[in-house]
């Protein structure tokens, strides 16, 4: 019985890089009942990992005078390990014929795995015959190819840099490798001189498509990282009809919708925006060319907006002081500012930067509270101080520490023409409320300081129409609001009832 | 039983096995049991975000911050309830003006579903004169005179549609993102969300006028699963602002505050026994009220306005009015309230009767809005609010490009049906782009053809203002994670500034 078994395995372990070499020059398509049975290697391969660890690790713990017992069982295990292997083996055999794997992390995953498999019964044969030093040797070996044969496995499955792609650097360094590639997409400067596959079409697909498709894993028989792959195409034949995108494969699958079987990125991965789907669809109309420039082909105004989006990230629209690296503030003080009256709360999740506002009428500001609020201004972002009263022998002079401020708030308070120059310090400040305060032409020169300044509000001050306009002809683009609304309400008379009925 | 007994009854109440299971039928047990083995918040209420929403249930409208920099920092609501007519207002359609009184095709009334339309109705033009204003050429009828000065600060959503052609549903669709009841409201998603930035006021505020509530009843601005505590509070403009504010004859105040903390001593250590949130709500809800007294009446009291401001909004002291609600609006606004919601009834001009048709009930309509809803844009700006604080106004549906006839028969007045595949709604602020028209319908105005914006977009454009991520902002309950938006919705960003 015993020798059945042996000879079983013996004839396996020799017979499978023959029907391998023989699979690749094979050039009849497999049967689908091989490749069903195929896809069931990664369900099986799990078992040998797991009984051949459990092996190993039983062993080094019946090393202790407390698990003594263990030593028993350990033959068994390593004996499931070993058929479950083989089932692995040919599983993963036959799994390679569909072609969607090549290369040469195939061929190592296949002999590497098969190594397990021998040093895994060469070990099993020992541990029977009592040998120990040997038998322990050949059990090592076995767990060390298995740990190989793994992380080749899921190389193969999810792309080579699946494991190590979210490494922190300072492990890298640890190990002695190059940080972390910083991704660069090359940030286009001049959208007509842009090629249209290369700097528009092709990273979308390498972000979203080539992990499947590509020399290593040829997903459906379509490589997508090489321009010769998408004429060739897969199974289904061609990718891309020239011209027309409701003919082409690519296009038809990402546009299918989420739940649907056949959606490409398959169920589960994130599926292409709509941004991303329309600059393909655009690219397949002007027939998919592989060269032209953005200036050759024809750009509808939508396309246009989405190129300009990407040659001109809105993100630019936020200042730029919310990308400074700073300390947050510390959670006593914040408390503390709370038990106070003032709201605060950061301006975004994980940002430094806080808002800060206080809202209750009738409390003056006094000397602690100002101390206090003084120890966050280099977080604060936006402060709303409208309609607060200072106490007697308090002065704004504590504005000039809040240097990285981009909305200010100071509407109906006692800020006179002196305070302007606490303002002068805040290079970041965008919004500036002034609105029912003793504000005059005094202070514009001050604020002409104020380069990043966007909008102004002076309704109800003493600035001058001349006043205003110096101020706006330094600052072309602020926006400066001070027309007030009508004293004397003007009603209008009620329109002529131009009803289509009435007339009638 | 003096109070001290009842404690130490309620603590031993508390470990009988009797007590125990009888609460176990009552459910109390299952959400005693719940919050013993964790947090309070661990058995329902649980953010899933990972992105630190999590609500400490003792300060439930703390000030959060949003998941991204937010632009708008509050959104003011105009709801016109009972959905005006956009053919008459914003969307002109002079092609249907030469079909008016033709019968209407077939091919738009097979397999559609109306609320009153019968067999084949007649199409009508637009009712009133339209012109182009401002910079951006916006269109609008003469029914708005007032508001059309403000175009360039506005942008209009043209092609809105919806799921739901009934009243009650659709305003429950727009508000909760669901046409069943029980889902929290917009308002009260976003206080959840955000809380608020002034602790003497609700953080959530709703002001009715037109004389009734909205047909979805109050659901439309409470908290659903979410703590009671995020619920609209309702503000009326006659008499007193919030019901029983005011102390009871022979209460003092300091007596009163005695009460309550009293109260709220023996709830913080039942919270401490049971940990059901709603307990906190509860205690903070007592805490609110006593603020209240002395922050809603200053607030909502409008004497102290000058006179060219009542002038331009037309507000009387001590009426109730939409004139009223706006002003009310922007102080509300200006105090740090994070949503204000306004309702205002009686937009259904079927043309059943003269309050309802479109050349009487519809005019009037107009009328009331048109002149407070301009000065509270104007207001805004002027104040440098407008920058931060998002204007919404809108129905819960459109209305039909065919003229009613109920029953099948032509009407005295004159009126058009619901209809959810078109309508307008428009917003203001709150880095929207200003003097912009987004999305367009086909000539006769009865479908969207171009850039159509459901409900559930509108939800996530909103949010997305205040620095919200639609599909973060969510709410464990009944064993899964909700949204506003269900799992719909996606931001309109072409409209954003």
């Amino acid at each position: 019985m015993r020798k059945n078994i042996y000879l079983i395995l013996f004839l396996q372990i020799i017979s499978t890089p023959f029907l391998y070499a023989q699979g690749l020059d094979a050039t009849e398509e497999p049967s689908d009942l091989w490749l069903f049975i195929g896809r069931f290697h990664p369900l099986i391969v799990h078992l040998p990992i797991g009984f051949i660890l459990l092996a190993f690790l039983m062993e080094l713990m019946a090393k202790m005078p407390k698990f003594r017992h263990l030593e028993q069982s350990v033959s068994f295990v390593l004996f499931l390990g070993i058929l479950t292997s083989v089932g692995a083996a040919v599983f993963g055999y036959l799994l390679s014929l569909s072609g969607e794997y090549q290369g040469s992390t195939l061929d190592w995953h296949l002999w590497l795995g098969l190594s397990t498999l021998a040093f895994a019964i060469i070990a099993l044969v020992l541990k029977l015959k009592q040998v120990r030093t040997a038998y322990f040797a050949f059990l090592s070996a076995s767990v060390i190819c298995l740990t190989f044969t793994g992380h080749l496995g899921g190389n193969l499955t999810h792309g080579s840099d699946y494991l190590l792609r979210y490494m922190p650097n300072s492990l890298r360094a640890m190990a002695g490798m190059p940080p972390k590639p910083v991704k660069t997409t090359k940030q286009i400067t001049n959208l007509e001189e842009a090629i249209v596959f290369d700097d528009l079409i092709k990273p979308i697909m390498d972000n979203n498509c080539e992990s499947c498709h590509n020399a290593e894993k040829t997903k459906g028989d379509l490589r997508l990282d090489i321009k010769e792959g998408y004429l060739k195409g897969g199974e289904n034949g061609p990718s891309l009809v020239p011209g027309q995108p409701a003919h082409s494969e690519l296009i038809k699958r990402v546009k299918l919708s989420k739940d649907h079987e056949d959606v490409m990125p398959p169920e589960g991965k994130k599926p292409l925006s709509k941004e991303e789907i329309a600059l393909l669809e655009w690219w397949v109309t002007n027939e998919a060319s592989f060269d032209k420039k953005v200036a050759e082909v024809d750009v509808p105004s939508d396309i246009k907006e989405i190129l300009d989006e990407l040659v001109n990230p809105k993100k630019a629209n936020l200042s730029p002081v919310y990308a400074k690296d700073i300390n947050p503030p510390s959670e006593k003080e914040i408390e503390k500012l709370q038990d106070l009256g003032f709201s605060i709360s950061p301006i975004a999740a994980q940002s430094p930067f806080i808002q800060v506002s206080h809202l209750i009428s009738g409390v003056a500001l006094d000397d602690e509270k100002i101390k206090t609020l003084g120890k966050v201004a280099e977080q604060t972002a936006w402060l709303n101080l409208g309609k607060t009263v200072l106490e007697d022998g308090q002065n704004f002079s504590f504005l000039q520490d809040f240097k990285h401020l981009t909305k200010l708030h100071l509407e109906k308070t006692a800020v006179k023409d002196a305070d302007i120059k606490y303002l002068t310090k805040m290079e970041w400040l965008e919004y500036l409320n002034l609105y029912q305060t003793e504000i005059s032409d005094k202070s514009i020169e001050q604020l002409k300081g104020l380069k990043r300044l966007r909008k102004i509000y002076l309704w109800e001050t003493q600035v001058s129409e001349n006043g205003r306009e110096s101020l706006q002809k330094t600052h072309p683009e602020l926006l400066i609001i001070a027309e007030g609304l009508p004293k004397n309400f003007e009603a209008k008379t009620n329109t002529e009832d131009s009803t289509a009925i009435a007339a009638k | 039983m003096n109070i001290f007994e009842e404690e130490q009854y309620r603590q031993a109440e508390l470990n009988t096995r009797r007590q125990f299971l009888r609460k176990c039928i009552s459910g109390m047990g299952g959400i005693a049991l719940g919050s013993l083995m964790g947090s309070t918040l661990s058995s329902c209420g649980r953010s899933s975000d990972g992105l630190g929403m999590l609500r400490d249930s003792a300060n439930p409208m703390a000030a959060l911050p949003s998941h991204f920099v937010p632009k708008a920092k509050r959104v003011i609501y105009l709801h016109m309830a009972g959905a005006p007519s956009q053919l008459e207002l914003f969307d002109y359609k002079p092609d249907l003006q030469k079909l008016d009184g033709l019968d209407c095709p077939p091919s738009l009334l097979e397999g559609k579903r109306f609320a009153f339309i019968k067999g084949t109705p007649k199409m009508l033009g637009p009712q009133f004169n339209f012109k182009q204003y401002g910079q951006s050429g916006a269109w609008m009828s003469d029914r708005l005179p007032y508001l059309s000065d403000c175009v360039d600060d506005m942008t209009f959503l043209k092609a809105m549609h919806t799921d739901e052609f009934n009243h009650a549903p659709a305003q429950l669709l727009l508000q909760t993102g669901s046409a069943r009841l029980g889902k929290p409201s917009m308002g009260s998603w976003v206080t959840y969300g955000l809380g608020s930035e002034n602790q003497n006021l609700p953080g959530f505020m709703v002001l009715v006028s037109g004389g009734k509530t909205p047909s979805a009843g109050k659901s439309i601005w409470g908290s659903g699963f979410l703590p009671t505590v995020y619920q609209g509070v309702q503000c009326r403009s006659k008499g007193d602002p919030v019901l029983y504010l005011s102390d009871p004859k022979g209460m003092s105040k300091a007596l009163r505050e005695q009460s309550i903390n009293a109260i709220n001593d023996l709830n913080k250590r039942q919270f401490e026994e049971i940990g059901d949130p709603e307990i906190m709500t509860r205690i903070s809800q007592y805490e609110m009220a006593f603020k209240m007294q002395t922050s809603v009446p200053e607030t909502m009291d409008i004497k102290d306005e000058p006179e060219y401001i009542h002038k331009m909004y037309g507000t009387e002291p001590g009426q109730s009015s939409f004139a009223n609600n706006c002003l009310l609006a922007r102080r509300l606004a200006e105090k740090g309230v994070r949503f204000i919601q306004l309702y205002h009834w009686g937009w259904d001009a079927h043309g059943a009767a003269k309050s309802e048709a479109i050349n009487h009930g519809f005019k009037n309509r107009c009328q009331e809005v048109d002149q407070p809803i301009a000065a509270l844009l104007k207001d805004l700006k002027q104040r440098g609010l407008l920058d931060d604080t998002l204007v919404v106004w809108g129905g819960e549906f459109g209305r039909t490009p065919m003229r009613e006839n109920r029953g099948g028969k032509e009407m005295k007045f004159v009126g058009r049906d619901h209809h959810l595949e078109a309508f307008t709604t428009w917003m203001a602020g709150g880095g929207i782009k200003p003097g912009m028209t987004y999305g367009e319908t086909d000539e006769i105005g009865y479908y969207g053809i171009k850039d159509r914006v459901h409900v559930h977009d509108l939800q996530a454009t909103i949010l997305h203002q205040l620095g919200l991520n639609h599909e973060k902002l969510t709410y464990h309950f009944q064993g899964r994670d909700f949204r506003l938006t269900d799992v719909h919705g996606e931001v309109v960003k072409k409209i954003i500034a």
